[in-house]
């Protein structure tokens, strides 16, 4: 009997040590499988439930407290500071060069061009390694791989990296794994944008690779710089402090993010802009 | 034919008892990733499906555990876990090394359940860390600063989770003593 035992438990084992083995292969060789696309369908409905009934508890206990119409205010606040602060990049940018002005404009009005598909999150990744969302729409509402996603305000939010037909997974500007060109809105001066985890700054991202004469400031804005899947300008955070690189002949910027992380609820996908 | 088909009150009470079980991991899961995926608790992100898993294991030995383990898992590591295919193995071995350790020299009572589920846990969380640290060029004070309290804070709910998993294991016990 014991013998009996032990061998159905070595089983078990050699069973996980297997499928261990085949979904790290898969997973490194196929990105998403049949079966994760599988369970990830199966499981949207589920976190979509327990999504909203989370939402909704927040809003009676919030109701509750007293602090609606306090978190109404401040969200208003939010916004109107959102466009002043809009507002004075453009002028930035405007005063920097004459001719950027027809650029901006140019862009505002090809900024009617945009095409988006709004949202929600339904589930977080809960290691503290990783930072990526999946939101309950997929190809099934014309999502694609490399889309951006972006708050209300036009702030970057993150990249879609899978997708399947009722979901997709974000992987948002925090997560170390992306990386996204961007330039400082008031100098032009180009860097990488990445999450600033991995150096011991959680919830902030760093600009690398800046030319050392690049000038910083405290609240320089920084924008992407556009490319073939995401468009330019766009806002990704503000400077709240910089310095040379392990290198000593680079400089990079700590920035604090401009979407707020911490209340997001529902994204705007762009499925379509006009690339120059 | 259709003796064979009929369900025993035995075998009804089994298959409810597994449905509890799973239920209770699928709740684990939504806690973890839809509640507390972008909400902290006491600064963390809370871990409760390895405390699930250990807890189920634990108590229903390492064959039948040992199972749902390996099921629970694989589904863990399907859904978009990270470093899932670590946490696949860990999650299948480790519950089943502590509930082998629990028949052989521990009793199967709380304390000797909440060790072996504080070691599954720091283990676990410890071979992601390893490998995000060597592949992600993670920051090695975040062990201390994050990894250290996410188990501590995690393992508040244990006592919750083995009542309830003690509870679970009730149902059909009278046919199993007879």
């Amino acid at each position: 009997m014991k013998r009996r035992t032990s061998a159905r438990v070595k089983v078990i084992l050699a069973v996980a040590l297997i499928l261990a083995v085949v979904t790290a292969i898969t997973s490194a060789l196929f990105g998403v499988t049949w079966a994760e696309r599988a369970v990830q369908t199966v499981l949207t409905p589920i976190r979509s439930g327990f999504s909203s009934l989370t939402r909704q508890i927040e809003r009676y206990y919030n109701y509750i407290f007293g602090y609606e119409a306090l978190e109404a205010k401040n969200e208003y606040l939010q916004q109107r500071i959102n466009e002043i602060e809009d507002s004075e990049r453009n002028a930035a940018a405007l005063e920097r060069e004459n001719e950027r002005l027809r650029e901006l404009l140019e862009l505002s009005k090809q900024n009617e061009d945009y095409q988006f598909c709004d949202a929600y999150i339904i589930s977080w990744d809960s290691s503290s390694w990783k930072s990526t969302f999946t939101i309950g729409k997929g190809t099934n509402a014309g999502l694609e791989v490399g889309m951006v996603a972006v708050t209300s305000q036009g702030q970057v939010v993150g990249l879609l990296t899978e997708v399947g037909t009722n979901w997709s997974t974000v992987t948002t500007i925090l997560d170390t794994s992306l990386e996204i060109s961007a330039s400082i809105a008031s100098s032009g001066h180009t860097g990488v944008v990445q999450g600033a985890y991995a150096s011991g700054e959680e919830g902030k991202l760093r600009i690398n690779y800046l030319p050392s004469e690049a000038v910083l400031r405290n609240n320089d804005q920084v924008v992407t710089t556009g490319s073939a899947v995401y468009p330019k300008d766009l806002i990704l955070g503000y400077v709240i402090d910089a310095g040379y690189d392990e290198s000593g002949v680079a400089k990079y910027a700590l920035l604090e993010p401009a979407a707020d992380f911490n209340t997001l609820e529902q994204i705007f996908v762009i499925t379509h802009f006009a690339s120059e | 034919m259709l003796d064979k088909l009929y369900i025993t009150p035995k075998q009804w009470l089994h298959i409810l008892r597994w449905t509890l079980y799973a239920l209770l991991f699928l709740l684990a899961m939504m806690l973890q990733t839809v509640v507390f995926g972008n909400r902290t608790l006491l600064g963390v992100h809370p871990q409760f499906v390895p405390l699930v898993i250990c807890c189920v294991c634990l108590r229903e030995g390492p064959e039948r555990g040992g199972l749902f383990a390996l099921l629970t898992a694989l589904f863990w590591c399907l859904s978009g876990a990270d470093m899932g295919s670590v946490s696949l193995l860990l999650l299948t071995a480790l519950p089943i090394g502590g509930s082998l350790l629990c028949c052989a020299v521990l009793e199967n009572r709380f304390l000797p359940s909440l060790l072996i589920t504080a070691v599954t846990l720091l283990v676990e969380q410890s071979a992601i860390f390893i490998l995000k640290y060597f592949f992600d060029a993670l920051a090695g004070s975040l062990y201390l600063t994050e990894l250290l309290p996410c188990v501590f804070v995690s393992l508040l709910a244990q006592p919750l989770i083995y009542l309830l998993v003690k509870r679970i294991e009730k149902v059909g016990e009278p046919y199993e003593s007879t």
